[in-house]
């Protein structure tokens, strides 16, 4: 399994590019972050490695065919996606919308198995939400619908996790406990694709980082060599220093205000 | 609700099937004049159409009522669910992307027609009947027809259909449908004036089988194509994005949903008129009885909205006045609504606490 992209790029208007010319691979044991200020085409890359969209150039392939080329229940069951926002549904409950996560593996009827609901206990279990089960999803906090939307998006047990902030709403415990999620996923041999805007989270978790900037690839590499305050200062603007940990030796980055070093 | 099993699937079907089978049984029973079921029945069954006495007679009309009210009952029910999963908007209704304003516009041309043609006003009763319901009917379709065709043109967009389009251009098209009925309603007769009246309120007191059966062609396939698409409708709700990650083609759930909805609804405003509030109260109830999933909530609506109507017009045309059905499901359907309204703001009260 290797998905990969080759000078992909799309505009959602014609002529009024998001994204350009990214290529890039995608390995099953891998965990990789993309990073990049507001706008730089984070989801964009998401919705074309997903299939949401098709490039508008270049191509994106899994093991080597084009991805529209491939059946769409078949491809939904090696890639599942996490969109950045969800529409908030109040009828259903925890439970079934986790269990709409199945939807790739089950049957015409749509009957779960054992093993469906095997999957869909584990998957709660390991988002911390089999508490909610029976809760109507709409009566949640935020992270709490989060992590729900999360577990619905493991139980669809596909080998590529792309996921768009799945830990923007959550707080520091359930960040860490989901990215360490995660990571144990990609040593399991599944490919974790995570957009992420707290830089310190993805250096910590991510074998890789892809750096996007106004819809270019402006480095990929590993967090050493991305996180550098040369390459991040013009690319988010504003004064950016790099310091290393003192506990763990890896980069760790604030944003400098006038305040602080004046 | 708890994850939905084989069994409680096929329960709950059972016990709609029963229920709507009881339905069927029972309502023709009654009406304006005592009736002898069993008897009427089989002459019904065996005997042919000239032999038939009044009490054949009777059970006859009664049955072209029940079989246009369960029909009519279902669709609207149907694409009032559909309609609410495509739009992801709780008050939607089959009428909200302007159909039955178009199909309303229609059968007002038709009436105005009709009314002044003087070839209808020559012809022998009988005929000129005939003439005039097949002129209102396909006058209607077209309006309908027409609308949606606008409305798909104006919300086309790169990927499909776009949804806040879709209600923009139904909003709006059915506003222009209203003013054009209303200058129609001033260059009409009183005559014509009351007809088209009476029309709006909904009725589904057909006059013969012939009335239902040029709709079934168009009513049925879209039907059982809304049907099938269920377990899409759950994916779509989340959203299109989400729904799109897990494979469903959102485009093209979106232009069947439409299609068929509308077509559907076209057809069935043809028959019996814009009858209100069906396909809102029936799929909210629904819900509530046997949960949010497509896949059980859609053959549930079809049976249920259709037991709902029969039963609405059974008590309608028992009322002494003999109430068109859609005067009786507007009268219902507004505190049913209130009644919705008041207890999910007593369990938002509930959840603050
Ligand atoms: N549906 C859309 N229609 C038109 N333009 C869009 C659409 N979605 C995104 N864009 C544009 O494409 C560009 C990239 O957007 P994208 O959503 O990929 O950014 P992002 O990196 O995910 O940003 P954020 O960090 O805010 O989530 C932006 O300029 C945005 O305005
Ligand atoms: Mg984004």
């Amino acid at each position: 399994m290797l998905l990969e992209t080759d000078g992909a790029g799309y505009a959602y208007q014609p002529g009024r590019w998001a994204l350009r010319g990214i290529t890039a691979r995608f390995e099953p044991g891998t965990m990789t972050g993309i990073i990049g200020p507001n706008g730089s085409g984070k989801s964009t890359l998401l919705r074309l490695l997903a299939s949401i969209r098709t490039p508008s150039e270049g191509a994106i392939r899994l093991n080597g065919k084009r991805l529209r080329e491939h059946k769409s229940d078949a491809l939904a069951r090696s890639i599942a996606f996490m969109p950045q926002t969800v529409t908030p549904v109040c009828a259903y409950s925890c439970e079934e919308t986790v269990a709409l996560g199945r939807y790739p593996h089950l049957g015409a009827m749509g009957f779960l198995t054992q093993n469906d609901l095997k999957q869909i206990r584990e998957a709660m279990l390991q988002t911390d939400t089999l508490e909610f089960a029976e809760r109507p999803l709409d009566d949640l906090s935020g992270g709490e619908r989060q992590r729900v939307l999360l577990a619905s998006v493991l139980a669809q047990q596909a080998e590529f996790l792309l996921l768009d902030e799945p830990t923007s709403a959550l707080d520091l415990h359930h960040q860490h406990e989901v990215m360490t999620l995660l990571r144990q996923f990609s040593r399991n041999g599944q490919c974790v694709i995570v957009v992420a805007h707290d830089l310190n989270l993805a250096a910590q978790f991510c074998d890789r980082l892809l750096l996007l900037s106004a819809g270019r690839l402006e480095a990929a590499g590993a967090a050493e060599e991305v996180l550098t305050a040369e390459r991040l200062s013009p690319v988010y603007g504003g004064q950016i220093a790099v310091l290393e940990h003192p506990l763990t030796r890896q980069p760790l980055i604030t944003v400098l205000s006038k305040k602080t070093y004046e | 609700m708890a994850l939905l099993t084989q069994r409680r699937y096929f329960l709950t079907l059972l016990a709609f099937a029963g229920a709507a089978l009881a339905t069927m049984a029972i309502t023709p029973r009654f009406g304006s004049e005592p009736l002898a079921m069993s008897a009427a029945f089989i002459e019904w069954l065996t005997h042919p159409r000239q032999e038939w006495s009044i009490a054949a007679l009777t059970l006859d009309l009664r049955l072209v009522r029940l079989a246009v009210a369960f029909l009519a009952g279902g669709t609207l029910a149907v694409c009032g669910v559909a309609f609410q999963a495509m739009l992801r908007n709780p008050l939607a209704t089959p009428y909200t992307l302007g159909v039955a304003s178009g199909g309303a516009l229609g059968a007002y041309c038709a009436f105005m027609f009709a009314g002044s043609s003087l070839m209808l006003t020559l012809a022998p009763d009988d005929m000129a009947a005939a003439l005039t319901q097949y002129l209102r009917q396909g006058a209607s379709l077209a309006g309908a027809f027409s609308t949606m065709a606008v409305i798909y043109l104006l919300a086309r967009s790169r990927s499909g259909i776009s949804t806040m389009g879709l209600l923009l251009a139904g909003v709006t098209l059915s506003l222009i449908c209203s003013a054009a009925m209303m200058f129609l309603r001033y260059m009409s007769t009183p005559d014509m004036l009351m007809r088209m009246e009476r029309w709006l309120m909904g009725g589904v007191d057909a006059g013969s089988w012939g009335e239902l059966t040029p709709m079934l062609p168009v009513l049925l396939p879209s039907m059982a194509l809304l049907l099938i698409q269920a377990r899409r409708y759950d994916q779509l709700v989340f959203g299109e994005e989400l729904a799109a990650g897990r494979g469903v083609n959102v485009a093209r759930l979106q232009k069947i949903t439409f299609f068929c909805g509308s077509m559907a609804t076209a057809a069935v405003v043809a028959v019996v008129g814009p009858i209100g509030f069906i396909g809102l109260i029936v799929p909210h109830a629904l819900r509530r009885i046997v949960g949010p999933e497509h896949r059980l909530l859609l053959p549930c609506a079809a049976l249920g909205g259709g037991a709902f109507l029969a039963i609405c017009d059974t008590i309608a045309r028992i009322t002494p006045a003999e109430l068109p059905v859609g005067v009786l499901t507007a009268m219902l359907g507004g505190p049913f609504f209130l009644f919705l309204l008041i207890r999910s703001r007593a369990q938002w009260g509930a959840r603050m606490q």
